[in-house]
């Protein structure tokens, strides 16, 4: 197990932790979501520049073939300063589905303009207001000459609005029943395909979501990621990948907010005394800092069994989710609680990071259906 | 193969070749084999498996060799605690001497003080109690008020410990004492080795709500204890009592299922006790979500466990994990009590009826008992308290 980076990785943290200091604080963020706008075109091709958006695509396609840990560190560092880009969508979820996936004929057509960061890829999976991939009824009919056509609907797609491509989860004829998994198709769907239309939707953390909406949508047989018996190993795969890497951001979401806590405790005067130096919120931020260190050490294991395809990623991914929901919950309710009301002011930057986690918390599964499904791979 | 695979392959094939298979199961409290001038072993197998171990060393494996250790480094040491687990084998030997005492003398001990305890350490000969919380001097443990007075070649003792484990069955005690009560307390505190067959020491054992009574009150009167056992020099044994509770947080964090609780894991027991549905899950919802919540904890305090190693291998320590450790680990192992006594109804409460088998009355004591773990070495709050304090450098008053 990979718990400690390799000398590359650390080398890959440094220099992520310095540039979005540099050039995307949380202040940038604030400035973005005060204009309105989700997406930061120049500050994508900044990192693209970087190899960021190539980190994960194969050499053979003009990538750095770096592994998930490398985009998971990243993650976190975009994650301790509200960075908003196509990192997770594109570079993480997007290049595993297409690697994932068994045509050649896209991935060469894709995946060289995606690690120069022109081409932007989001997932269109949730039809529902809770995310399991089991709820997909999106009916995909086979077309007469191969490939399928696209009837029904998906929401809360993350960049959603301005991606050039949707890798879309549905099933074959769309049989809906909840408890079956054996008639997936993964698709990859133009966002200017005819029959295609999308519409904004805002969420309390500012970011790009789309809802998407499907009047028979055809997808060329080239366009078809996966389909049979394959395709629901693909879309537990896609979803693991994107699963732990929420989890990532949620963690530097967590350490952010807590270190402007800790912070705080040490600035605020109150009974003649810095606050800091009470017991009871000693206590509380002593127990959050346990949790933290908990975290990443899952985190950590999790980006290990994602970049190795390890056989018990699926736990592995639901640990690291389901901990980092509850860490994240726990730190930005303590960051608030312990400003007081200073906390709940849009000027502090401690809300923006409470926003954010709480939409990350239902990103990909919320704690309780994590959980579940750690138990039942457990053998609960 | 490199140096490191032969090495682990060659402790696997001598384990193979040495553990008796009686000890390569589970074994319960009473099959623990612990040092002293009269030991004795709950079975030859266990003699024998340990004397096979102490003669390579192997009861302290990191410990040099020199004093009789097995000299292993981390590594190696670590490899070796795998392939034990693996094999199932039980510890040979399990002593405060070796966890605790011996680590801390090779660090602080004069080599005088070394060659005289640590090999007897290893050989599992003599089997030590530590005498630090006293009636007054609990959390606050630089309180303590137990005096040692300089007489030349002896210190005079006066006082009394408690807390104090298993000083019924101890030959030697390590000891803080006050040997300067002028100064700020820290600064007067020393680190003293008594023989417990010195004259003036009694000792009496305290009655707990488990029905155990292994933790003891001892009461010294006009106790003299040569100059040559103070360790490290007069007044400086909160230095060695703080490095020495370093590892004594560790060994807690790192007790074994095995050793505090039963046998039955929860996924067993809720399958005995209540049942499963008819998808082969855990019949209680609420249940089943509690006994994932603290698997999952007890996921992330291994894989902490193992990263910190790592860690420490690659040069790249993080003092603060070993602070979180002792809080961390300590409340999962009630919080599985909890959940054991919960699943098992009546039959995890009993008391010491024919009607409960074995497995469940150490549940009911193990509920009871463990309470201790999240108290002696370090209160939580204690322990709280350092992390606000050396991690998170928050100020004091």
């Amino acid at each position: 197990m990979a718990l400690v980076l390799t000398e590359d990785q650390q080398m890959l943290k440094e220099a992520a932790k310095g540039f979005i200091a540099d050039t995307a604080p949380a202040s940038e963020f604030r400035k973005l979501r005060d204009a309105g706008e989700g997406h930061n075109a120049e500050l994508w091709q900044q990192m693209a520049e970087l190899g960021w958006s190539a980190v994960a695509v194969p050499e053979a396609y003009d990538g750095l073939e770096f592994g998930i840990t490398g985009l998971g560190l990243i993650a976190i560092e975009a994650g301790r300063h509200l960075v908003a880009s196509p990192l997770i969508t594109t570079a993480a979820i997007g290049v595993s589905a297409l690697v994932l996936g068994n045509s050649e004929e896209t991935r060469q057509r894709i995946l060289p303009a995606v690690a120069t960061g022109q081409t932007l890829v989001a997932l269109a999976i949730d039809e529902n207001n809770h995310h399991d991939p089991l709820y997909t009824s999106l009916a995909a009919k086979p077309a007469e000459h191969g490939g399928y056509v696209l009837d029904g609907n998906k929401i809360f797609v993350a960049e959603g609005n301005y991606a050039d491509f949707y890798v879309v989860v549905a099933r074959e004829n769309g049989n809906s029943s909840d408890d079956s998994s054996d008639n997936f198709v993964v698709l990859l769907v133009d966002a200017n395909a005819a029959g295609l239309r999308k519409t904004a939707v805002k969420l309390m953390d500012s970011r790009d979501y789309a809802n998407l909406e499907f009047s028979g949508v055809v997808v060329p047989e080239a366009d078809v990621l996966a389909k049979g018996e394959a395709a629901e190993a693909v879309v537990q795969n896609i979803v693991d990948v994107a699963t732990v890497m929420a989890a990532c951001e949620l963690y530097g979401c967590a350490q952010q907010t807590f270190k402007h806590t800790i912070q705080y405790l040490t600035e605020r005067e109150q009974f003649g005394q810095v606050i800091g130096t009470f017991q009871a919120l000693q206590h509380r931020a002593a127990h959050a800092f346990a949790q933290l260190q908990l975290l990443k050490s899952v985190i950590l294991d999790a980006l290990d069994a994602a970049e190795n395809s390890r056989a018990d990623l699926a736990i592995a991914a639901s640990h690291a989710k389901a901990l980092a929901n509850d860490t994240a919950q726990l730190i930005t309710n303590e960051a608030i609680q312990m400003h007081g009301g200073i906390g709940l002011t849009d000027e502090l930057d401690i809300g923006l990071y409470f926003k954010r986690v709480r939409v990350l918390r239902n990103t990909f599964g919320n704690t309780s259906y994590h959980r579940r499904r750690f138990a039942r791979l457990s053998g609960y | 193969m490199s140096d490191k695979d032969q090495f682990r392959s060659e402790i696997r094939q001598w384990l193979e070749a040495n553990c008796p298979e009686s000890m390569r199961t589970l074994g319960r409290r009473e099959d623990m084999v612990v040092p002293g001038r009269n030991q004795t072993f709950p079975s030859e197998d266990a003699k024998l498996w340990f004397e096979r171990m102490r003669d390579k060393g192997w009861t302290c494996p990191e410990f040099p060799t020199e004093y009789g250790g097995g000299g292993l480094d981390a590594a190696q040491a670590k490899a070796l605690r795998e392939e034990m687990l693996k094999l199932r084998c039980r510890a040979p030997l399990t002593d405060i001497g070796i966890a605790m005492l011996g680590p801390a003398l090779l660090e602080f001990g004069d080599e005088a003080q070394k060659a005289e305890h640590i090999p007897k350490i290893v050989r599992g000969e003599i089997r030590w109690c530590q005498g630090y919380s006293e009636p007054g001097a609990g959390s606050d443990l630089a309180g303590l008020q137990c005096r040692a007075d300089d007489k030349g070649d002896h210190y005079l003792v006066n006082g009394t410990k408690i807390w104090t484990s298993f000083a019924t069955d101890a030959d030697w005690m390590f000891c803080l004492v006050r040997t300067d009560p002028n100064v700020p307390k820290h600064d007067g505190i020393s680190f003293l080795l008594i023989d417990m067959q010195t004259p003036g020491i009694t000792v009496t054992p305290i009655q707990l709500i488990s029905g155990d009574s292994e933790f003891c009150q001892v009461f010294l009167e006009d106790v003299e204890v040569p100059v040559q056992n103070l360790v490290y020099g007069a007044n400086k044994g909160w230095t060695v009592a703080k490095g020495l509770l370093k590892h004594e947080r560790k060994m807690m964090a790192e007790l074994s299922q095995d050793f505090i609780g039963g046998k039955l894991s929860l996924r067993q027991a809720a399958a005995e006790y209540l049942g499963d549905n008819a998808e082969g899950k855990l019949k209680e919802p609420g249940l089943r979500a509690a006994i994932t919540r603290h698997e999952m904890n007890m996921r992330a305090i291994g894989l902490t466990a193992h990263r910190s190693h790592l860690e420490g291998l690659a040069g790249q320590s993080d003092a603060r994990i070993p602070m979180i450790m002792k809080y961390v680990s300590t409340t999962e192992f009630q919080a599985k009590d909890e959940l054991m006594a919960e699943l098992l109804g009546y039959r995890g409460l009993g008391w010491d009826n024919d009607f409960f088998d074995e497995e469940e009355l150490k549940s009911s004591r193990s509920l009871l008992f463990n309470k201790s773990l999240t108290i002696a070495g370090g209160t939580n709050e204690v322990q709280l308290n350092i992390i606000a304090k050396r991690a998170l450098n928050l100020p004091t008053h």
